[in-house]
């Protein structure tokens, strides 16, 4: 998988904006990132289905909703690709194992992980983007569950939908948080119109406001 | 006919293959869950069943996979009957009664287990009963279980069986194209667990094609006794215009197939993109082959959730600091229920190289059974070493095995009757090695032939359990030579002897040796050389003793351990520069304030100057109150004004925590005070912990004792806490919006048993605003405001 850019990872882990960065941090990312990557096992599973609209609902192939959000990004779409991405329960155990000896480590583990599964959602979307332009289809920006109203008790129909927990290791809690934690599913919608959308997750999400790490002014 | 059993290892068994591609032909949608087909289209299951029976399999699987509690809580029972119902008639319509066999399908829950997950093992081994439950009363053949990804459900799986019925179990589990299972796992730490909990036969199945398998199933022949089931997919995966597809062909698959039997597998198969075609080639291409049934290896394992260690003739090291015996500081621990002292124990050794670790946590006035499992549990969510179970209640054994997700070592047995038919019955169900002890109701032999003779006793004994020989590790028991000087030579020859004419794998702890004499380090180095070269196979030490790690690198290397002497080298070469480099940072250390190192950051300096510091005669309160706290306080506002990371915030509380240990090992614990006691808790639901493990350190930092309660906390276990250590302050953490509502609900239950105590709360997608609302007193807006609201209670008083 790619590497995300410092920069990435740097947002992660400042909650207030900061834009300069010490030798200490640059250290600590250094060696943040010797620790990480051998224990990354990013894995995926997607699967397309065929978009219809029943009496004002949404439904993607047997899973049906009545978001409003995810119907605004979706309109217009005839297909959708759904997609849940994970760098595997390995980046947990070290996470976990860094909180007992150093929490800056784990902390900063933590934020470069973010960082780290985001990359390669991107790069499992992009090759659904390229695979859906060979049969003239246009992506739409993924949405997650979570964003906007889409409900987090969505992830359950999402594993219904597909065999996500037997491709990639992902499982849900009682309480539909996903397990390992680095772990993201989305929906991205596919339409014959080329509708060019820039607005990605934080743009679209009406968390944006409060989250932390939200990307707020940076794309727009 | 012939049982199933009798057919196992006697000839080639064939497998069915996969259902799923078949019952969307006959019309299953996505997303559909094919066993409710069991009940509402039961012809075409029984079309499904006959397919691969007129094809020639000799075991086809019940559509049950995914029938379980958590998939399918509705009709659970009748959908699983009815799945092995209709085996039962497809089976006679097809006239195959005589030599076709039906097997339980089990597939996996779904959910991952604690302590990554949230399902516990005892009711994940309840919903694999359950379901076999179900099944039984239909009459299978026998129980297959497949598909496991995660090494810890693949045991709970095979115990429900186990416990459930007397029929065969077989299990075949799911590897990457790098041998690893989803969790981790590999074939040298899962199949020894799987043969030591009884599986009747283990393999591979799904996630890849026959040809990406076949360094995965070398492994498997090379590591199992018991018979091997092969049953890959149809190929990888690909996607063809939205649909997924398996590529390989019947005839393709087949000869694949082929290659493999002949790597020395006993059962064929197929799974997901797999027809009765594909079956049918198969059988026709490998019945004729000649079989070869599984051998029985005599290799020794111990392996934890994804690592296995071998003892065998390369010596091995198992830490033995996991051990309140004579600590008190490790008793403390035990009592103030401290896990993260006792996991921090395990980390620190295996940094210094362990390869198992020990864990004894027996201290009178705990609960040593719920306190050996806490700790395993949290240790296992943060090493893969294997652990050796240390304890002398077999109660406390039986719940170590039970949860232990691995290969397990007891120690350990005795040559006494009693604490041989204690141990034995738990180390045969759980298939766990021992460590037995030479000595019985007459004691310790002064002699290596009674020694010799003992061992020769257990191993006897343990075969009428069906335990080999070679998962014993004999102990030649270490006495000190203060009290008699023969005894070294009388334990040094005992476990050559072991090793040479019983033919086992052998252990010390190694230290005992030198009790009562100075400079015990000598003592013990060159014994363990002395060991090594009779034959020790594992070395119970603490591997942070520099002359004991010394003389196990150089003795590994002398006896030809060590190959090109790597590790020797590794270890020991520039020894001289690290030295130095060490005596100059001490010299820098002089140069910078302890102040300046903690806002630095720098936690070894921290702790270098700390100790000058005290050399030096200050008292421990004017360091805490002059340099540490205030170092603290500069950084803390730093970060709030935000100037400064969070990482720069957490490496200055790293390097006040690490100078704080110093000075408190200097003070009398009597004036160690408290600046108040704080519960932290995540609350029930939400796993996410890492901001209240942040917010717990810097509260530490600044003096408070705090009660954490981990993660999925449920209300009544804060409140309760809080009543019972009458507690002023509680945080609580949530990252999920879903799991706000727990939160409001520990509110809601504090404020009527607890009214007096306030409530702080942080996490991700709080707001002051949803704070204010679900009732709590503050709001953590950050890693400092949780410390600076404590500091408002607590320093108001």
């Amino acid at each position: 998988m790619r590497r995300p850019d410092d920069r990435e990872i740097l947002r992660y882990l400042s909650y207030k904006g900061i834009t300069g960065e010490t030798e200490e941090i640059r250290e600590l990312i250094r060696r943040c990132r010797d620790l990480l990557e051998p224990v990354l096992r990013p894995r995926s599973c997607v699967r397309f289905f065929d978009v219809t609209c029943e009496e004002n609902r949404l439904c993607i192939g047997s899973l049906k909703t009545d978001s409003r959000s995810l119907y605004r990004n979706m309109k217009g779409c005839t297909q959708a690709a759904v997609m849940a991405c994970t760098l595997g329960i390995e980046t947990d155990r070290l996470i976990q194992r860094k909180q007992l000896t150093s929490m800056s480590e784990s902390a900063c583990l933590d934020a470069m992980a973010s960082a780290y599964i985001e990359a390669w959602c991107d790069e499992v979307n992009e090759r659904i983007r390229t695979d859906a332009a060979k049969e003239n289809l246009y992506c739409r920006p993924r949405f997650s569950p979570g964003y906007g109203d889409l409900p987090l008790a969505m992830q359950k129909e999402i594993f219904s939908l597909m065999p996500v927990t037997k491709e990639t290791g992902i499982t849900l809690t009682d309480s539909c948080l996903m397990i390992p934690s680095k772990s993201v599913t989305a929906i991205i919608g596919m339409s014959i119109e080329n509708r060019n959308c820039i607005l990605q997750g934080c743009e679209e999400c009406t968390q944006s406001a409060t989250c932390a790490y939200s990307r707020s002014g940076e794309n727009i | 006919m012939k049982t199933i059993r009798e057919i196992l290892n006697h000839e080639w068994i064939f497998f069915d293959g996969g259902s799923g591609t078949l019952l969307q032909g006959m019309g299953l949608r996505g997303g559909e869950q094919s066993e409710t087909w069991n009940l509402s289209h039961p012809d075409r299951i029984k079309e499904l069943y006959k397919g691969y029976l007129n094809a020639g399999c000799t075991v086809f699987n019940t559509n049950t996979f995914g029938a379980n509690r958590f998939h399918d809580p509705e009709n659970l029972e009748e959908t699983v009957r009815a799945g092995v119902r209709l085996a039962h008639e497809a089976r006679t319509e097809t006239g195959r009664q005589d030599n076709a066999y039906i097997a339980l399908d089990i597939g996996p829950t779904g959910k991952l287990l604690e302590p990554m997950g949230d399902l516990s093992f005892d009711d994940a081994v309840d919903a694999f009963k359950e379901v076999i439950r179900y099944g039984l009363e239909e009459h299978p053949d026998l129980v297959l279980i497949e598909t496991m990804s995660d090494s810890l459900e693949a045991k709970a799986a095979l115990l429900a069986a186990k416990e459930s019925c007397g029929l065969p179990v077989f299990i075949t589990c799911t590897f990457d194209a790098k041998g690893k299972m989803l969790t981790g796992g590999t074939v040298q730490s899962l199949i020894p667990m799987l043969e030591g909990l009884g599986a009747d036969a283990v393999g591979i199945n799904c996630s890849l094609g026959p040809r990406e398998m076949i360094p995965i199933i070398e492994d498997l022949v090379n590591i199992a006794s018991v018979p091997v089931i092969v049953n890959p997919n149809a190929g990888l995966p690909e996607t063809r215009h939205g649909r997924t597809v398996y590529k390989i062909g019947p005839e393709e698959f087949a000869s694949c197939m082929k290659d493999i039997a002949l790597l020395g597998v006993q059962g064929v198969g197929g799974c997901c993109g797999t027809t009765p075609e594909h079956i049918r080639r198969v059988i026709d291409e490998v019945s004729s082959l000649p079989f070869a049934p599984q051998t029985v290896k005599n290799h020794t394992y111990v392996t934890s959730y994804a690592s296995a260690v071998e003892i065998s003739q390369t010596p091995v090291i198992i830490g033995e600091r996991i051990n309140p015996t004579g600590k008190k500081k490790f008793q403390q621990a035990l009592r103030d229920r401290n896990i993260e002292y006792v996991l921090s124990q395990g980390l620190e050794q295996e940094d210094a190289g362990a390869d198992i670790l020990d864990v004894n946590v027996g201290v009178p006035g705990i609960d040593e059974k719920a306190m050996m499992e806490t700790v395993i549990g949290r240790l296992q969510a943060v090493t893969s070493l294997p652990l050796q179970i240390d304890s002398s209640d077999p109660a406390v054994l039986e719940r170590a095995m039970r949860i232990y997700n691995g290969r397990p070592m007891i120690n350990s047995v005795s040559g006494k009757q009693e604490s041989m038919h204690a141990v034995f019955p738990i180390a045969k169900k759980y298939g766990a090695l021992i460590v037995a002890l030479c000595l019985d109701e007459n004691g310790i032999p002064a002699t290596a032939d009674g020694r010799i003779a003992i061992a020769e006793k257990i191993i006897h004994t343990a075969e009428e359990y069906g335990i080999r020989r070679n998962s014993l590790i004999i102990d030649g028991l270490t006495m000190t030579i203060s009290s008699d000087t023969s005894a070294a030579k009388t334990t040094l020859e005992t476990i050559r002897r072991a090793k040479e004419e019983l033919g086992c794998q052998t252990i010390l702890g190694v230290s005992n040796v030198s009790f009562g004499l100075p400079q015990r380090s000598l003592v013990n180095a060159n014994f363990l050389t002395m060991a090594m070269a009779n034959g020790l196979s594992c070395a119970i030490m603490n591997p942070n003793n520099t002359e004991m790690m010394a003389a196990f690198i150089t003795s590994k290397a002398l006896l030809n351990h060590d190959p090109q002497c790597q590790t020797y080298i590794a270890s020991f070469a520039g020894t001289e520069t690290q030295t130095r480099t060490l005596q100059k940072a001490e010299q820098t250390v002089t140069a910078d304030s302890l102040r300046a190192c903690v806002t630095g950051g720098l936690s070894e300096q921290a702790v270098l100057k700390t100790k000058q510091a005290l050399q030096d005669g200050r008292d421990p309160m004017d360091i805490i109150n002059n340099d540490l706290i205030p170092a603290l306080d500069e950084v803390g506002q730093g970060f709030e004004k935000g100037t400064l990371y969070l990482p720069q915030l957490l490496m200055s509380a790293d390097a006040a925590k690490a100078a704080f240990a110093v000075v408190r090992e200097s003070m009398h614990t009597e004036n160690q005070t408290s600046a108040g006691r704080i519960i932290m808790a995540t609350v029930k639901g939400d796993i996410h912990d890492i901001g209240k493990n942040i917010v717990k350190v810097l509260l530490e930092n600044y003096g408070y004792d705090v009660i954490d309660l981990g993660k999925d906390v449920p209300p009544e276990t804060i409140v309760d806490t809080a009543v019972k250590e009458n507690i002023q302050l509680v945080g609580l953490s949530a990252l999920m919006t879903t799991t706000v509502g727990a939160m409001e609900e520990t509110i809601r239950l504090m404020r009527q048993k607890k009214p007096d105590t306030k409530i702080i709360v942080g996490g991700a997608v709080l707001t002051r605003e949803y704070a204010d609302q679900i009732g709590a007193d503050a709001y953590g807006k950050d890693a400092m405001a949780t410390v600076r609201y404590a500091d408002s209670i607590f320093k108001n008083k």
